[in-house]
């Protein structure tokens, strides 16, 4: 028998895809905790019993100072050694609001609390909901989008979304180490190299703009087509699955 | 006092907006805008302690993609700088979150409000070019400005280099300091009430201020005021409280009231001249008693929200409210606090529903509608209609995305007489398990002895008076304390909050604090058990200098009331704390029959439940019918166009010109500012197709996502048809029913379950000087409500919930200093919720392939009145619009729904702005499918008339001998639609071609232009 893949999802504050990504993390074979922010943050050693952790979606504090912005304080206040550590060895996945607060505390694009890259307003200056076209990097270590196909579409939900880095050896680096794990098929919000996604250098840390736990079924497409989101969850149970 | 400041690197959509505007007017060099942040230090000490300096850099700004800048810029002598600032009081939601953001750093206060620094947000301009004071405010105004919430100071260069007074300005904050804190007592006498009701805007009549003066000095009432020193008196807080509990507002005093209607002799219709007692009684909600047999009703106009059986598992509930006054003045903070609002009605609904989707309806002007800023004619005080739109527009997008909430339903609907009071309508669904820890969760079960509980946000002036307030005509004189502005973050820890301590069984009984604030709230729940105490002094508040009144009315945003036990009591506010939610308790319910109102040891108000809710006299209305009038408009720039030809190429240039214009143009573009499926069970997305362009008529949202039953979904809907009113609002309220569920039956719900909202939203129809026609306009409300009531009982869909708003009027001044009034017209909002027992079996509003068979469903009608041609061409005589024969129509809706669920149709889209051309061009846009039409037994006005009650509907060929025989009788074969996307018409023996690119161009680009108007 295969063990019980434990995910934590972190909620509170704003966040409000956590149901979701719980929902999805289930239909995908592992089991979803939903943790509180403030919960998690009385007691950060908790983090140790799951096997990954999930940053959904939402406002977290409202996009206030920037999105991810007080999250990321929050958490790097009380959690960063705890942090540190997780991402040594376990699968951390951030999804819109969660991308964005990975970037600011530093656990993307290198998992090293240095902030290299950020996600500004998109370009058309307003938030976006559509279905766009998604390309997966086939070469990427990201453990995250194992099993995906080469294309797929999933749907943007962002105002901040325009991924860009502080210079250009950073984002040659990114693409060198092949941490660019998703783009955009077409321009949708004006990102650097039409970035959708980007993995830590050992793929674990992964976070995406657009949000796969709103494509589970076929009838969240807004045409006909194929659902793809189930597949990051069920690559990062794979994954642990494998792992433990 | 600290300062600084912070620029995007990338982002320059806010700036580059402001140098449009600004170059407008006159040549630009050059404009910077900045983010401003001013901290004060209320610890002395504070900042020093917390090594502020080295934290800015971290809390405010991104190093990879902004800049930063302490204190002030180095000022270019030939430059013009603006500050921007909040003025005190003002929710300055940013600010809270940065005041959040430096408490991480050290949590030595209890709450951010007591922190030791103050935080305090704003912009900063540096603008390079020719302009004086007024423009730079016209310009800020119409932009990221209100004068009724923000100071906008303005300085040369050259003079802040000499003397800089923007260094230190902290007692622009600081609320004054109410250090004798009075009760005020009135003498009951008819001349001092009357006085404080006009100075005060309490909106009492006459008869109200009778009857409070009877009560109290009736010999019981005068004894047991006696020992308090209150005999022959009121206290201001009484005052304050019988108002707000008697405005129309929370009163709904016209649909109450006693209704003498006649009407003219050839009226058409007849409803014939009668006597009404409660409109309300004798209609709405006497429909959904005559369809109480239909089963599925939980819970009907007695609860925040009507609550429904859609779903073994769930109950769902269905609100729908306006924000219209708050809207005029603050387009922004009206729309957000109004969607805000509305997700609390369903919060506050049994013992706690979640909202899973938002819809929205704005009635607006536009441009080309309302005189242009410099004309005489321009109305003062209004504001600018494109100003409202993208206000509201981007006010529900805040209030809905950052709640979490998906907005899947909606419209815009654009006429002159909407330009001074808009219409906004906001809505929400909710859903809710049907047992909690074996309780029925529709049951509110208030005890005495249960608790008092207040959680959310704090009390302040904001919002004070604005029951009352919206129970008044809009005048030129408006206090700025009635705007309020929304806080999505502070809600939404609420929300979350809640429906844990519901799911933990701590809630007996929960309502939303809105309108009339816990004077409202706590006053309607102390029902349940009989009589509530409360103490006002342990509400928090945001400043100190509130009156007692103040308290007790203020409409401060994002705050529930909860019915607690004492045994629960604990965990419930242990649980608030953990979650970052303030909750705090006030009082007990009682059964003393008394609304005992106390601030620690001082007394403020000893009211009469029975009193304070039943007291009022019925008002008594006459209502006379006039007959159909004639619609002038209020206002248009430019002439319409001439009548077009009767050509087959001439159709087609006129469904450009139809496609182009504001009521039938697509709304995508905005509408993707909206945050539609989040949640993840959104079944029918606003616009779908592989282009995403196509437009569905109903949203639909899963059920089994949220724990019910597998594929059972529900949809919802909304119908709405002003322009009618002025021919006759029976015919007006019937379309809108008609409509709304024409939508939910295109999409595949099933009509024999369905429940509706009314929210109407009239023009004064009370008799005085200023209002003429008042007879008229109660009269046409009679009709509405008598129309509604036929369609509802023909339909057998109930109403579950409504709500009506009765003095939409602006009276003002123009700026050559005429006397304007602006009315809106009659308008009913119809919200449609259906259940769709197998949402596999539903299907798009536009084509999905090539080779189907394109039919119409339902009988042409020729009338042009009311349509969207009739909008854009100047159509000499218009003929009296058909009525609808819902009897058919239902008969039609139900066959309808049979053939969506044996999958016979392969798309269906109902008929209703611009017609049938129309329709049938929107069914091409979802993929571009072309279609080929052969149109030789129809007439010109077919083309265009909106009057009927019908489907365009596409079928695959090998279906088509099945699809005829299951609508006999009420199909007409049209064509065929091509995989080429050409629009082909065959039409009077002439065939014409347009690609269906060239059509649908201009449909997307219709409404852009009217919101960057």
């Amino acid at each position: 028998m295969s063990i019980m893949a434990n995910f934590l999802v972190l909620w509170g504050d704003g966040i409000n895809c956590e149901n979701e990504t719980a929902r999805a993390i289930e239909l995908a074979g592992g089991k979803a905790h939903k943790v509180h922010i403030n919960e998690l943050l009385k007691n950060p050693s908790s983090l140790n019993d799951f096997h990954a952790m999930v940053f959904p979606g939402g406002f977290s504090f409202g996009d206030h100072l920037g999105s991810g912005q007080i999250l990321s304080l929050k958490l790097e206040n009380t959690l960063k050694l705890e942090l540190l550590e997780f991402v040594k060895t376990k699968p951390i996945l951030g999804i819109c609001n969660g991308f964005q607060t990975l970037v600011r505390l530093g656990l993307l694009p290198d998992a090293d609390f240095q902030r290299t890259c950020a996600l500004v307003k998109n370009q058309q200056g307003h938030f976006i909901d559509r279905w766009v076209e998604i390309q997966k990097n086939t070469s990427s270590p990201c453990i995250w989008t194992r099993t995906l196909p080469q294309k797929f579409t999933l749907p943007i939900r962002h105002g901040e979304g325009r991924f860009v880095c502080k210079d250009d050896g950073v984002l040659r680096n990114l693409q060198n180490k092949q941490q660019v794990a998703l783009t955009y098929s077409e321009d949708v919000n004006g990102a650097t190299a039409q970035i959708a996604g980007i993995c830590d250098p050992k793929g674990l840390v992964f976070a995406l703009m657009p949000h796969p736990e709103a494509a589970l079924h076929d009838w969240h497409l807004p045409f006909k087509g194929e659902a793809w989101g189930l597949e990051f969850f069920k690559s990062a149970v794979t994954y642990i699955r494998g792992e433990v | 006092m600290q300062r600084i400041s912070v620029r995007s690197l990338y982002d320059f959509s806010a700036e580059a907006a402001l140098q449009k505007a600004f170059a407008q007017e006159a040549p630009l060099s050059q404009l910077r805008l900045r983010r401003v942040y001013w901290l004060l230090e209320k610890v002395p000490g504070f900042a020093q302690e917390l090594k502020l300096e080295k934290l800015m850099d971290k809390i405010f700004f991104d190093p990879v993609a902004e800049e930063i800048q302490y204190g002030f810029p180095d000022f270019l002598p030939d430059a013009t700088y603006v500050e921007v600032r909040f003025l005190a009081g003002v929710t300055d939601n940013i600010a809270r979150s940065a005041t959040e953001a430096l408490m991480l750093f050290s949590d030595s206060a209890k709450s951010w409000q007591e922190y030791g620094i103050e935080a305090h947000s704003g912009w900063q301009l540096e603008i390079s070019g020719d302009y004086s004071r007024e423009q730079i405010e016209k310009i800020l105004y119409t932009s990221i400005a209100n004068p009724l919430l923000n100071k906008v100071e303005i300085l040369p260069g050259n003079d802040l280099r000499k003397f800089n007074p923007w260094r230190n300005f902290s007692e622009f904050w600081q609320a004054a300091i109410v250090d004798n804190r009075r009760l005020q007592l009135f003498d009951l006498d008819k001349a001092v009430l009357s006085k404080i009701n006009e100075e005060r805007g309490l909106a009492l009549s006459n008869q109200e201020i009778e009857t409070i003066i009877r009560h109290f000095s009736q010999p019981l009432v005068l004894a047991s005021r006696a020992q308090s020193g209150w005999a022959h008196k009121i206290t201001e807080v009484e005052l304050e409280c019988l108002a707000q509990t008697w405005s129309e507002h929370c009163k709904h005093k016209i649909f109450a009231a006693e209704v003498e209607y006649t009407e003219d002799s050839k009226t058409t219709p007849p409803i014939g001249n009668k006597k009404v007692t409660s409109l309300y009684k004798s209609y709405i909600q006497k429909a959904t008693k005559d369809l109480e047999s239909c089963g599925y009703l939980v819970s009907v106009f007695k609860d925040n929200a009507g609550i429904v059986d859609f779903d073994p598992n769930l109950n769902v509930c269905v609100k729908v409210e306006t924000h219209n006054s708050p809207s005029a003045l603050d387009p922004f903070g009206g729309a957000i606090t109004g969607i805000l609002g509305v997700n609390r009605d369903i919060l506050g609904c049994g013992i706690g529903a979640k909202p899973v989707a938002n819809m929205d309806v704005f009635c607006l002007s536009k441009k080309d509608l309302f005189p242009v800023a410099d004309s005489p004619k321009r109305p003062e005080l209004l504001k600018d209609p494109a100003v409202i739109f993208r206000g509201v527009h981007q006010g529900v997008e805040e209030g809905g995305n950052q709640s979490g909430i998906p907005t899947v339903n909606g419209s815009f609907y654009f006429a002159s007489e909407f330009a001074a009071k808009p219409l906004i309508f906001v809505g929400s669904l909710g859903i809710m398990p049907k047992k909690v820890h074996g309780q029925a969760s529709e049951i509110k079960k208030i005890e005495v002895g249960d608790l008092i509980v207040v959680a959310g946000g704090r009390l302040g002036k904001d919002g004070v008076h604005g029951a009352t307030f919206s129970s008044l005509a809009l005048h030129d004189q408006v206090s700025s304390n009635v705007v309020q502005i929304g806080d999505s973050i502070t809600q939404k820890r609420l929300l979350d909050f809640t429906i844990q301590a519901r799911d933990r069984g701590y809630i007996k009984g929960i309502t939303d604090n809105g309108a009339g604030g816990v004077s409202s709230s706590i006053g309607e729940m102390a029902q349940a058990s009989g009589g509530a105490r409360m103490d006002l002094s342990l509400h928090p508040l945001k400043y100190a200098n509130l009156e007692y009144w103040e308290m007790l009315v203020s409409e401060s945003q994002e705050r529930m009331s909860y019915a607690i036990s004492p045994q629960k009591i604990q965990e419930f506010l242990m649980l608030a704390k953990d979650m970052g939610v303030e909750a705090s308790v006030l009082g007990e319910f009682t059964n003393s029959g008394i609304f005992e109102v106390v601030h620690g040891s001082t007394a403020l108000a000893h009211l009469d439940l029975l009193f304070l809710h039943e007291g009022l006299g019925r008002m008594k209305i006459k209502a006379h019918f006039e007959g159909p009038q004639k619609y002038t408009e209020f206002h248009r720039e430019n002439a319409k166009k001439e009548t077009p030809l009767e050509t087959t190429e001439s159709a087609l240039q006129v469904l450009k010109t139809v496609l182009a214009s504001a009521n039938v143009a697509s709304r995508e573009s905005l509408v993707r500012y909206y945050d539609h499926e989040v949640q993840g069970a959104t079944r029918v997305k606003p616009y779908g197709g592989s282009t995403q362009q196509g437009a569905n008529d109903a949203g639909v949202l899963d059920l089994h996502v949220h724990g019910g039953a597998q594929n059972n979904a529900v949809a919802v809907s909304n119908g709405l048809c002003p322009q009618f009113s002025y021919f006759d609002t029976y015919l007006m309220a019937q379309k809108a029913v008609d409509e709304s569920i024409r939508n939910l039956v295109a999409t595949g719900a099933n009509p024999d379950k369905m429940a509706l909202v009314d929210n109407f939203c009239w023009p004064d129809p009370i008799e005085k000087l200023s209002n003429p026609d008042a007879h008229h306009k109660m009269a046409q409300l009679v009709r509405a409500c008598e129309g509604l009531y036929k369609a509802a009982l023909i339909f057998r869909a109930p109403f579950v919930s409504g709500k009506d708003s009765m003095k939409n009027d602006f009276i003002g001044k123009t700026k050559s200093g005429q006397t304007v009034k602006i009315s809106v017209p009659p308008t009913l909002l119809v919200t449609a919720i259906g259940q769709v027992p197998d949402a596999r079996n539903i299907h798009p509003g536009f084509f999905v392939r090539g080779e189907d068979e394109v039919y119409l469903l339902g009988t042409l009608t020729e009338s042009l009145y009311a349509s969207v041609f009739q909008e854009e061409y100047a159509v000499k005589e218009v003929q009296d619009p058909e009525y609808p024969d819902l009897e058919q129509n239902r008969t039609l809706y139900r066959n309808i729904f049979a053939a969506h669920q044996s999958n016979l149709l392969n798309s269906c889209h109902d008929i209703s702005e611009g017609g049938l051309l129309t329709a049938l061009a929107e069914s091409c846009f979802g993929n571009d499918i072309g279609v080929q039409l052969n149109m030789q037994s129809l007439k010109w006005n077919h083309f265009w008339a909106e009057t009927g009650s019908q489907f365009v509907v596409s079928v695959s060929a090998a279906k088509r001998t099945e699809f005829e025989k299951h609508f006999e009788g009420s199909f007409l074969h049209l064509g065929k639609t091509t995989t080429k996307p050409e629009f082909e018409i065959q039409w009077q023996g002439q065939e014409a071609t347009i690609a269906v690119t060239s059509l649908k161009a201009p449909w997307l680009k219709g409404v852009e232009n009217v919101y960057h108007g």
